[in-house]
This record gives C-alpha cells, sequence and structure tokens, in this order.
C-alpha cells in the first residue's frame, strides 16, 4: 500500500467508523485495513476512544448556568480576612471543580476523536484546578478547556492564515453541512423512505 | 366583526416579521473573517485542515456544492443546518442505515 492510499484512508476513517459512507466508499478502506497494519492500529485507536465516549453520558448545563456560577463565584468571594479561621469548603465545589475538569477531559477526546490523522500532544496542557479558586484562575482554566487543541488562530496574521480560508470562510466554517449538501437536501425523504420501509418491516 | 380581522391582520403580520428576524438571527452567517468569533474562526480553520486533507475528487465535489450553497436562500440554509444536526446526532449504525437508503434513493432518482 502506497503512503498516499494510507493518507486518503486515514482521513476517512472517522466517516467509516461512524457509518457516514456509502457502501462503495466502504468497501475499499475495509480491503485497506485489512491488510495494513498502521490503518487498522488508528482504526482500532478510534474504536476505542468512540466506545470510551459512548459511555459518557451528556450533561447539557441549565440556561442559566453561567450567570448562576458566576454570581456564587462572586458571593464566594468576601475580602481577604485576618483572621485565621479557615473557610468552610462550599458544597458546590464538590462538583464544580470535578466538572470543570471533566470537561476538559471530554473536550481533549472529542478532538481525539474528530482528527483524522495522530496528531501530536497539545502544546498546552489543563492544570488541575486550584484548590482556591479565583474568578480568574477560574476563568483561565474554562478558557483553556474551550480553546484546548483549537488552533490559536487569533494569534496569527491574517498573511500567514491561507488565502482560501480568508476567502471562503463560509465554506470551511459549514464545511459538514456543504460536504453532505445532497443528502441534507433530501433528508426528510430519505427518512421517510426509512420510516415506509421500516414500517413494512 | 371588521375589528376582529383588523388584529389578525395585525397578528400575523406580527408573527411574519418575528419569524423573518429570528430567521435573520439564525442565519447570521459569517460573511467575512472578521465577522467570525473565535470558536467560528477555529472551527473555520479545522475544517480547512480536513478539506486539505480530502482527495481531490472529493474537494471538487465541495467545491460544486459550495456554488450552490451560495445561491441557496437563507430559510433553506438553515433547513439544511437542522438537518445535519439530526445528521449528525444519529448513532454510527443508524447513520449507517440512512447512508445505505441513501444510495438506494439516489438510484431510483
Amino acid at each position: 500500500m502506497t503512503v498516499s492510499t494510507c493518507e486518503q484512508i486515514s482521513g476517512e476513517l472517522v466517516a467509516f467508523l461512524d457509518g457516514e459512507l456509502g457502501e462503495g466508499e466502504r468497501r475499499p478502506i475495509a480491503d485497506h485495513v485489512s491488510t495494513c497494519l498502521v490503518c487498522r492500529r488508528e482504526l482500532d485507536r478510534l474504536t476505542t476512544v468512540q466506545r470510551l465516549l459512548a459511555d459518557v453520558s451528556r450533561t447539557e448545563p441549565s440556561p442559566g448556568f453561567a450567570a448562576q456560577f458566576w454570581g456564587r463565584m462572586e458571593a464566594e468571594s468576601p475580602p481577604p480576612r485576618s483572621g485565621l479561621r479557615p473557610r468552610r469548603a462550599q458544597p458546590w465545589t464538590f462538583w464544580a471543580l470535578p466538572a470543570l475538569a471533566a470537561a476538559a477531559v471530554l473536550a481533549v477526546a472529542f478532538q481525539f476523536m474528530t482528527s483524522t490523522t495522530p496528531t501530536p500532544r497539545p502544546e498546552r496542557v489543563v492544570q488541575a484546578p486550584p484548590r482556591q479558586l479565583d474568578k480568574g484562575a477560574t476563568t483561565k482554566v474554562v478558557a483553556e478547556a474551550e480553546t484546548l487543541q483549537v488552533t490559536k488562530i487569533d494569534d496569527m496574521r491574517p498573511e500567514d492564515l491561507p488565502p482560501e480560508l480568508l476567502e471562503h470562510p463560509e465554506l470551511f466554517l459549514r464545511l459538514p453541512v456543504v460536504r453532505r449538501l445532497e443528502r441534507l437536501e433530501h433528508f426528510d425523504a430519505v427518512r421517510q423512505e426509512h420510516g415506509a420501509e421500516g414500517g413494512a418491516g | 366583526m371588521i375589528g376582529g380581522l383588523r388584529a389578525t391582520l395585525w397578528l400575523g403580520l406580527l408573527l411574519v416579521t418575528a419569524s423573518a428576524t429570528v430567521s435573520m438571527a439564525g442565519e447570521r452567517l459569517a460573511q467575512s473573517w472578521q465577522d467570525m468569533s473565535p470558536q467560528e474562526r477555529g472551527e473555520a480553520f479545522r475544517n480547512y485542515k480536513r478539506f486539505q486533507k480530502l482527495p481531490p475528487e472529493k474537494r471538487q465535489q465541495v467545491e460544486r456544492n459550495y456554488d450552490r450553497w451560495r445561491q441557496l436562500p437563507p430559510e433553506e440554509k438553515e433547513r439544511l443546518r437542522s438537518n445535519y444536526r439530526q445528521y449528525r446526532d444519529m448513532k454510527p449504525e443508524e447513520r449507517q442505515e440512512f447512508e445505505r437508503r441513501y444510495d438506494r434513493w439516489k438510484q431510483r432518482e
């Protein structure tokens, strides 16, 4: 197998695993993976990540979560006290910190799963949340979790960006939709066909 | 009677205006790089890298699709984005089944 084949295949492995490919596209990949050790290992790796992520239940924050969170942060940041009495840990800290850490782990795992080729480890690593959080430190952790592995695109000068990206930002922002334009246009028709046949079966 | 009709007309007009406003807000598609938020820029850049890895024939297909996408009215774009969200949320086996049926549907068309 040539390197170019492996490169092409690696770009399609996630779609292959997610069942996004039609039969005609699946077969050559399945054939290649059955004979190429490198691609089979990559597929195994992606399968493992997908299986791990499948076991993680998704938790959506309530709409007012952010406001509530920062409100409580403000409330929990009294002016410095001269006494030596230790501050009592508030109940929310027991879940807020693990939740932040879990969000960071999920962000890494998601990026890992969606990356099409093996990527080097990120330069920046989210640190374990500090014991005594102040608002600035928390903001930093949250921001790092959000932007982890996201290219620091804003740090780049426009002249360093690919011209196609600057010329057609909408194409790349909407790439997943544009790529599947035809099937999304006929999505309802195909699903109705699905329903009709499913009902008959 | 006339008062009721007038109220209905006003209500209809209000609904249409509200719906158009919501549609336009939802369709706040970044027209230029400068209009995009940092998250959108990051997403666009990652998608750009994915695009670069596609085989040439798929890239050409994407470019053809993009030409069509640009001609679509905002409400149709919003419909397709909504369809994509449903597609994305499918389980792998559901998606594979959808792809199979799509292939069959395409052959028939």
